[in-house]
């Protein structure tokens, strides 16, 4: 059994808040206003997910579980882009990024789903929903982290890749180290989540298994299962994302356009 | 000209800018085994495996007419290639060039030293400060 919880049991777990709010205006750390907007923001979002889920479970429809996808596609292109200081055109970037986050996330899930859970039907939005979440969560954060990390590097390096056209390399040659930097930069988080999984972190699937009284095995599988589903789908989304951004930052005829960058 | 790949016109017609850029760790590694050779151009074999940014500009300057040469184009588009140079080494860069028209190249030299200009040039055009 998974213990209920009270409003009066968040309350008391909220003013944990307090404590750090505390030690921010004891320091002047100037971040007690970012961190209660986050707070409520984190209370109305799950609250309002709540809602939406039981109105989504209620329907067990393909349209509508495919809908949820699509919509929760299209807010991690968004999240991607307001995580930029510098995009080569935002609603370019939001689309591709999106469809990218989509393309891969399905591509992962789509097998697991049908094929290895098996949830009947396999579009049944209790399981559906929460799996795509996750995995297109980290894609999100790994093609946000790639291409700010594209950006700068090539900020930075752009009178060394402007040599290197210059001399006759062409733009995957010359932009080949930031790219793989910026890969690397995007996979971070997903190898160091498996790296360190069970060791520093308790894995966030499996504590649910666990408060739900899994047998602790089954719930390590399911695990698994998830985080291959993540690595899988990050590291396609990094690598695709990384390569829209060095066909949208260079033309055709080979030359550097920083121009486009805003 | 637009049937040509820009990679491949740019490797033909090679620009040579008056603060060239590096990006490998040493002057070597941008180099082969074609010549001309970096003694040509008084560089020698620890320069060239010295950390690039322990070298000065006229080093510099000195390994960017060697890597591009070392590319064979058959056009120079070079801009002030030796501003950061002694007339020694001015001297022996001009020997290179001279030596890469009398293969068949050309070059189109920019300069602020008039001298240099009437030494390499057949033709110039000379700009005024308007």
């Amino acid at each position: 059994m998974t213990p209920v919880l009270s409003v009066f049991d968040l309350a008391i777990a909220a003013s944990f808040l307090l404590v750090n709010g505390a030690i921010s205006t004891l320091l002047a750390l100037g971040i007690a206003r970012t961190l209660i907007v986050s707070a409520a923001r984190m209370v109305i979002q799950l609250t309002l997910l709540a809602f939406v889920l039981r109105w989504l479970f209620a329907f067990e429809s393909v349209v509508v579980t495919l809908l949820g996808i699509t919509l929760m596609g299209l807010f991690a292109g968004l999240e991607v882009v307001l995580r930029q200081d510098k995009t080569a055109g935002r609603i370019a970037t939001g689309a591709v990024t999106s469809g990218i986050i989509l393309a891969a996330v399905f591509l992962v899930t789509m097998p697991t789903l049908t094929l290895l859970i098996a949830a009947d039907p396999w579009y049944r939005p209790q399981v559906a929903l929460p799996i795509f979440g996750i995995v297109a969560g980290n894609a999100m954060t790994g093609i946000a982290l790639t291409l700010s990390s594209f950006t700068d590097a090539l900020t930075r390096d752009a009178p060394m890749v402007e040599a290197r056209l210059a001399l006759g390399e062409t733009r995957t040659e010359a932009l080949g180290g930031v790219l793989r930097q910026a890969v690397k930069m995007g996979l971070m988080p997903t190898i160091n989540a498996m790296a360190a999984i069970g060791l520093v972190t308790f894995p966030g699937i499996m504590t649910g298994q666990l408060l739900a009284n899994a047998d602790p095995l089954q719930a390590a599988k399911y695990q698994m299962l998830v985080m291959f589903m993540i690595a899988g789908s990050s590291s396609l989304a990094i690598v695709a994302a990384a390569y829209a951004m060095l066909y949208r930052i260079t033309d055709a005829r080979h030359r550097l356009r920083l121009d486009r960058l805003r | 000209m637009a049937q040509i790949p820009a990679p491949d016109w740019r490797r033909a017609v090679l620009y040579l800018p008056p603060n060239p850029a590096f990006w490998e760790a040493r002057l070597v590694d941008h180099l082969s085994d074609r010549p001309p050779s970096p003694e040509r151009l008084a560089l020698s074999p620890d320069r060239v495996s010295a950390p690039i940014d322990q070298l000065s500009t006229g080093e510099r300057q000195r390994g960017a007419l060697l890597r591009a040469l070392q590319l064979g184009p058959r056009v120079l588009l070079a801009d002030e290639p030796s501003s950061a140079l002694d007339p020694e080494n001015t001297s022996r860069m001009e020997d290179l060039l001279t030596a890469f028209l009398g293969e068949g190249g050309a070059i189109v030299l920019v300069t602020h030293d008039p001298n240099q200009a009437t030494r390499l040039a057949t033709q110039h055009i000379a700009l005024d400060a308007s």
